[in-house]
C-alpha cells in the first residue's frame, strides 16, 4: 500500500490497488510455475538465508518467500516431499499444495517429518546413482557412440517430461 | 553332403554413420544455456556427474576449436554452480 500512486488518497483505493498488484504477482508466479511443470527441467526446493525458493533447471520459479528457520526447514522438507517421485502438471493445484505444510513447525512431528524426507531424498539419490551407473555400463556393453547416446537420452527425457 | 546354411549367421557390419554435428551442437548449446541461466546446480548429482563425462565426449566430435571453447565454458559454469551449493 505504501507504493500506491499518490493520486489514490483514500485507504480503500490504496488497498484495492495493492490487492490488484498482489493478484498480478500471484498470476505471474502461477504462469511461471505452469511453465516449469510443463518443461523437462527438474524441480528443486531450497531454503537458505531465510528465503524459500523453488528452482526449475537451476533457475528460480518461486522465491522471495521469507520464513524463520524452523518454518523454512519444514516448508523446504514438505516441498521436497511433494516433488519426490511425483510429476505435477496442474499448476494451481500444485500451488495450493505448496501452501499446506502438514504440521506446526515447532512440533516433534515436524522434526520427524524433516528427517524422514531427508532419508527419502538420500534413497532417491542412491537409486539415481545406481541407474546412472547401470546406463553407463549398458552404453559401454552395446558400444553406443556419444552421438547415439545423445539421441537415446533426449528421447528418454522427452518421454519422462 | 551337408546343406549349406541359408542365412548368414555373422552379424551384419553396420556402416559407421557420421555423427549429426548440427544436432550435437544444438544440444550442447542447450545444456550451456541452462547452466548459464541457473542460480544453482540444474541437475541431480548423478546427472551432473554424467554430463561431466558426456559433455567432453560430444564436444570432441565438433571442430576442435569450437569443441574446446564449449567444453571450457561448460566446466567454468559447473565450477560457478558448485560454489553456490
Amino acid at each position: 500500500m505504501r507504493r500506491a500512486p499518490a493520486a489514490l488518497k483514500l485507504d480503500g483505493e490504496r488497498r484495492q490497488w495493492a490487492e490488484a498488484r498482489l493478484d498480478e504477482m500471484e498470476a505471474s508466479r502461477l504462469e511461471a510455475l505452469a511453465a516449469a511443470l510443463g518443461g523437462e527441467d527438474g524441480l528443486r526446493a531450497a531454503f537458505a538465508d531465510g528465503e524459500l525458493r523453488l528452482y526449475a533447471g537451476g533457475a528460480v520459479v518461486l522465491g522471495r518467500i521469507y520464513l524463520d528457520e524452523e518454518e523454512g526447514k519444514l516448508a523446504e522438507a514438505y516441498w521436497r516431499y511433494l516433488l519426490v517421485g511425483r510429476k505435477w502438471s496442474d499448476a494451481p493445484r500444485f500451488a495450493t499444495e505448496l501452501r499446506r505444510p502438514p504440521v506446526r513447525a515447532d512440533s516433534a512431528a515436524a522434526r520427524q517429518f524433516i528427517e524422514r524426507v531427508e532419508a527419502l531424498a538420500a534413497d532417491v539419490r542412491s537409486i539415481e546413482d545406481e541407474e546412472a551407473e547401470m546406463n553407463e555400463r549398458l552404453y559401454e556393453l552395446y558400444r553406443v557412440t556419444p552421438a547415439e547416446r545423445l539421441v537415446v537420452e533426449n528421447d528418454k527425457a522427452r518421454r519422462q517430461a | 553332403m551337408s546343406q549349406l546354411p541359408l542365412f548368414d549367421s555373422r552379424p551384419a557390419e553396420q556402416p559407421a554413420r557420421e555423427p549429426d554435428l548440427a544436432y550435437i551442437r544444438k544440444h550442447l548449446h542447450r545444456v550451456l544455456r541452462q547452466a548459464r541461466k541457473a542460480e544453482c546446480m540444474p541437475w541431480t548429482e548423478a546427472k551432473t556427474k554424467s554430463w561431466e563425462g558426456f559433455f567432453p565426449e560430444l564436444a570432441a566430435l565438433l571442430p576442435e576449436e569450437e569443441g574446446k571453447a564449449l567444453q571450457a565454458e561448460f566446466f567454468a559454469e559447473l565450477e560457478r554452480l558448485r560454489k553456490t551449493a
